[in-house]
């Protein structure tokens, strides 16, 4: 591969990990979004406060599938950053995607942490102990 | 049959165990500020893959180099304290070095450091090893052109320059803090190095990076501030990427036992540091 080549490939990878990290940063607002609101619902909603246990536990263990992943492409994509210097546009927007994927990757587990501190009853038994630990 | 050298090794820890965990408890409290006025915290800045955090943990007591086994690298993203729960004041604060993450956590340490918030400051470096991170193969760097070791030259070297770099960053600070604190060089893994030791004690001693300290030192009381140089190696391991790729091996010859020495040398430095800072 030439000089010329492995650039272009590069900045291909730059911008496909940048796509990539919008995708998963907007799942994961969207996530902690729909914890946030859980109380709200329960408020005008009485009596589903089961079925609001159980889509609690579907959202964590959707996010526990891909938490992981998404926080192995964060750091990959700042691997980009810091050793194959990317055209200046591709490094800035890889940057903002970065930082709102890692924060759309702290703001669910914050939206976890405050069901298990302030409204405790919307966790289905067996995740009241089971958050995954910040990395 | 027992392997002779790990023998004698094990049984120099074995014979020395108490000075070495007297030794170490002394600096924790230290660190903790124990019976201590001064309750400022330690900084610990340097480039990502440096070393920072296994300092970090290794300082707080969270890892004993005696007994727990080196882990592979994982890049830090936020700014890292290490503390005790029986005294939250002083904190060993260990910002991630990536340069793209310096922008959004090291501004605010560099105005603490200016304005005397850290009782010291602990350069890491690692004349240019830092480790490459996870997923990346170094085939894929820029750097690279067919011929692994004309790569590892020119990484080196570009991450010696970054070291410098971050010297350059923060020593306006440095220059300006009207606190009393020192300033710790520690290059690590001396294990990857220890085969060019008389170059790279030139390079911190005398090159560009002595000449920066000489100026700092030049620029401030000796009563208020105080520079020291340590070299050790916190782990043994390869120079190496995430996917199996050895880039370095461990110098011949620099086996656990002279690992010990470099961290006993440690100590030794931080106590007298210590010493000075209480006038002893």
């Amino acid at each position: 591969m030439s000089t010329t080549e492995a650039e272009m490939a590069r900045q291909q990878q730059a911008e496909d990990v940048a796509r990539l990290l919008k995708e998963y940063a907007d799942k994961l607002n969207v996530m902690a979004s729909r914890l946030l609101g859980i109380p709200e619902r329960e408020a005008t909603a009485h009596g589903v406060r089961t079925a609001l246990s159980t889509e609690v536990g579907t959202i964590l263990d959707g996010y526990d599938a891909v938490a992981p992943t998404i926080e192995s492409l964060t750091r990959y994509a700042s691997q980009i950053l810091e050793h194959f210097a990317p055209e200046k546009l591709a490094e800035i927007e890889l940057t903002l995607r970065l930082r709102e994927t890692e924060r759309a990757l702290d703001a669910v587990r914050l939206a976890a942490d405050t069901l298990k501190n302030h409204y405790p009853a919307f966790l289905p038994d067996s995740r009241k102990k089971r958050l995954r630990a910040r990395p | 049959m027992p392997d002779p050298v790990t023998g004698q090794i094990a049984k120099w820890l074995w014979e020395n165990k108490h000075d070495i965990r007297k030794a170490l408890t002394g600096l924790y409290g230290w660190f903790r500020g124990k019976g201590r006025r001064d309750k400022r915290g330690i900084l610990v800045i340097g480039p990502g893959g440096s070393g920072k955090t296994t300092l970090g943990l290794l300082l707080s007591g969270e890892y004993d180099w005696l007994t727990d086994s080196p882990w592979t690298y994982t890049e830090s993203r936020r700014l890292e304290r290490y503390t005790l729960k029986d005294d939250k004041r002083v904190e060993v604060v260990v910002p991630p070095g990536q340069k793209h993450r310096r922008e959004v956590y090291w501004a605010d340490l560099q105005a603490e450091i200016a304005a005397g918030k850290f009782r010291g400051v602990i350069l890491m470096t690692a004349y240019g090893h830092h480790t490459l991170g996870e997923l990346v193969s170094y085939k894929d760097h820029p750097l690279y052109s067919k011929n692994k070791d004309a790569f590892l030259g020119a990484y080196l070297e570009e991450h010696r320059h970054e070291e410098l770099r971050i010297l350059r960053q923060i020593v306006p600070y440095l220059e300006v803090c009207q606190q009393r604190f020192w300033l710790l060089t520690l290059v690590a893994k001396q294990d990857l190095w220890w085969g060019d030791h008389p170059a790279v004690e030139r390079h911190y001693r005398d090159g560009e990076y002595g000449e920066q300290i000489r100026k700092l030192a030049a620029a401030k009381d000796t009563r208020v501030f105080r520079h020291e140089l340590v070299l050790a190696s916190l782990v043994i391991s390869n120079f190496g990427t995430d996917r199996q790729e050895t880039l370095k091996k461990n110098t011949e010859g620099y086996d656990q036992r002279m690992q010990v020495e470099s961290i006993r040398r440690l100590m030794e430095t931080m106590a007298a540091l210590k010493d000075w800072e209480t006038g002893a």
